[in-house]
């Protein structure tokens, strides 16, 4: 809910503020189960072994971070494509 | 076009529900038929009802800008609490359960206050709401649990053995009732299928081979009938499906025919032109949470109905079921995140998961391991999908 508009195509910038902040949340998602994996072997309340959960749950952690600078980078490509060149910032400006 | 670039286009377009069909010819295999027996099919739609239905309301705030809700698991567990509470000192069980849906639609219209009008990031609002509403929920607890014991409200809400709807033609062995619903089912989508095709074709626009039309209307059919005659071999419609059936088609309905729908999609695209041309989208969003609180109410009734309880654990990572199945269910790059179909084909997919891994007998643990593989191989076809299309 930003009002900088006149710097960006607003349609092509909320796109991609979507898609980056959803693709954020699964990042988190798959993080968080990384963790409990491993938090679960470590108190000892996980039936896996715990070679099995500490691969496991560093692969979907480390995927998780690899996942999160891939939006990261998305992100920033789809915001550079998004902006406006400066003739058409300039007539995009509001009067006053 | 060559056949290899249609065959892509084809793969691309209905991933998920490729994804959904290879997923239970997969558990069938391995649970010998078990997951397509009748008790499990209805179990698969008793047992992801309240996912259904978060994952719709969570769709319209998503529509709205990417924004989530994290609150809806705690606002479950709160407004069953409520409920659970108010059944046991003997109210009413139709008070009970206007009371819950109150409870969510306020809780939700608070936060959309603040996430609305006084312009609070909603992650944050809903995250200071998850952490509120769970700990309300322990204090009226207490930590403790309160029991569901109206036979009335489990049967009409979905728990318990005989939460289904009579067989009014009183079928000998199989449930006639269930089946004449399907077919009813099947002659409506077929009627406005074949209505809409020569719609598009009489105003001339562009409208797909009359073949394959033919060809998904009696694939949808097929299925439709099958899950029907299970369903129907069991003990008929199971009172949780109803519920989804109702919430899905009022929600389809209001994205794809509604004014409000039309604004949600119009603030998702571009936000600043929606306000010039005049839509007041405060106001939709302010609708879009309250929305989803009132759904987490629903929910609530589900999940204590079903569970014949409330508990102070009860909707714990709910809302990352629902956000999961919206993701996985929008994970094709023809379908983005913007329908409920596909909603419901990622939270089908999810409750097949759960369902057949639990037939097998898997661990909790192991079940964790699988989720988070499903979720990683549709981050990975996200990835893949975007690199193809640029």
């Amino acid at each position: 809910m930003d009002d900088r508009a006149f710097e960006y195509d607003t349609a092509k910038r909320a796109k991609a503020n979507n898609l980056a902040a959803l693709r954020a949340l699964v990042a988190a998602y798959l993080a968080w189960l990384g963790f409990s994996l491993i938090r679960d072997c470590v108190r000892g309340a996980s039936t896996l072994s715990p070679a099995f959960a500490w691969t496991v749950g560093l692969v979907f952690i480390a995927a998780a971070l690899a996942f999160a600078f891939y939006i990261w980078r998305q992100w920033k490509r789809e915001l550079a494509a998004a902006r406006l060149p400066k003739s058409e910032a300039n007539e995009a400006e509001p009067e006053p | 076009m060559t056949t290899k670039t249609k065959v892509l286009n084809f793969v691309q377009k209905y991933t998920m529900i490729i994804a959904l069909v290879l997923v239970t010819g997969f558990f069938a295999w391995r649970t010998n038929g078990k997951i397509l027996m009748p008790q499990n099919i209805t179990n698969i739609i008793s047992q992801n009802a309240y996912v259904f239905v978060l994952a719709t309301g969570m769709l319209m705030c998503i529509l709205t800008g990417g924004n989530i809700d994290l609150s809806v698991g705690s606002v479950v567990c709160f407004a069953g609490t409520v409920g659970a509470v108010m059944m046991q000192k003997g109210m009413n069980m139709w008070l009970a359960v206007l009371a819950m849906l109150v409870v969510g639609l306020i809780i939700g219209a608070w936060q959309a206050f603040w996430i609305a009008y006084v312009k609070v990031p909603p992650f944050i609002t809903t995250l200071a709401g998850m952490l509120i509403f769970r700990g309300l929920s322990n204090v009226v607890l207490q930590g403790k649990t309160v029991s569901v014991t109206n036979a009335k409200f489990v049967q009409i809400f979905g728990g318990g053995a005989n939460c289904y709807v009579p067989d009014f033609f009183h079928g000998n062995g199989i449930n006639l009732f269930c089946l004449f619903v399907g077919v009813l089912a099947c002659a409506l989508f077929l009627f406005f299928t074949v209505r809409n095709y020569s719609a598009r074709k009489k105003a001339g626009l562009e409208a797909e081979a009359l073949y394959k039309v033919a060809i998904r209307a009696v694939i949808i059919v097929a299925v439709v009938m099958f899950f029907t005659l299970r369903l129907a071999q069991y003990k008929g419609l199971p009172m949780a499906l109803l519920w989804v059936v109702l919430v899905v088609l009022i929600y389809t309905y209001i994205t794809s025919k509604t004014t409000v729908g039309r604004y949600l999609y119009a603030i998702g695209g571009n936000e600043v032109a929606t306000r010039l041309s005049g839509i007041n989208t405060k106001k939709i969003y302010f609708l879009a949470y309250s929305n989803m609180g009132l759904l987490a109410g629903l929910a609530g009734i589900l999940t204590i109905a079903r569970l014949t309880s409330a508990q102070p654990t009860y909707g714990q990572s709910y809302e990352m079921d629902a956000i999961g199945s919206c993701f996985i269910g929008g994970a094709s790059a023809y379908g983005g995140v913007g329908t409920v179909p596909g909603v419901i084909i990622g939270a089908l997919l999810m409750g097949v998961i759960n369902i057949g891994m639990s037939i097998m007998g898997v661990d909790a643990n192991y079940q964790k391991v699988v989720k988070g593989l499903v979720l990683l191989a549709a981050v990975i076809f996200d990835v893949v999908s975007k690199k193809k299309n640029t």
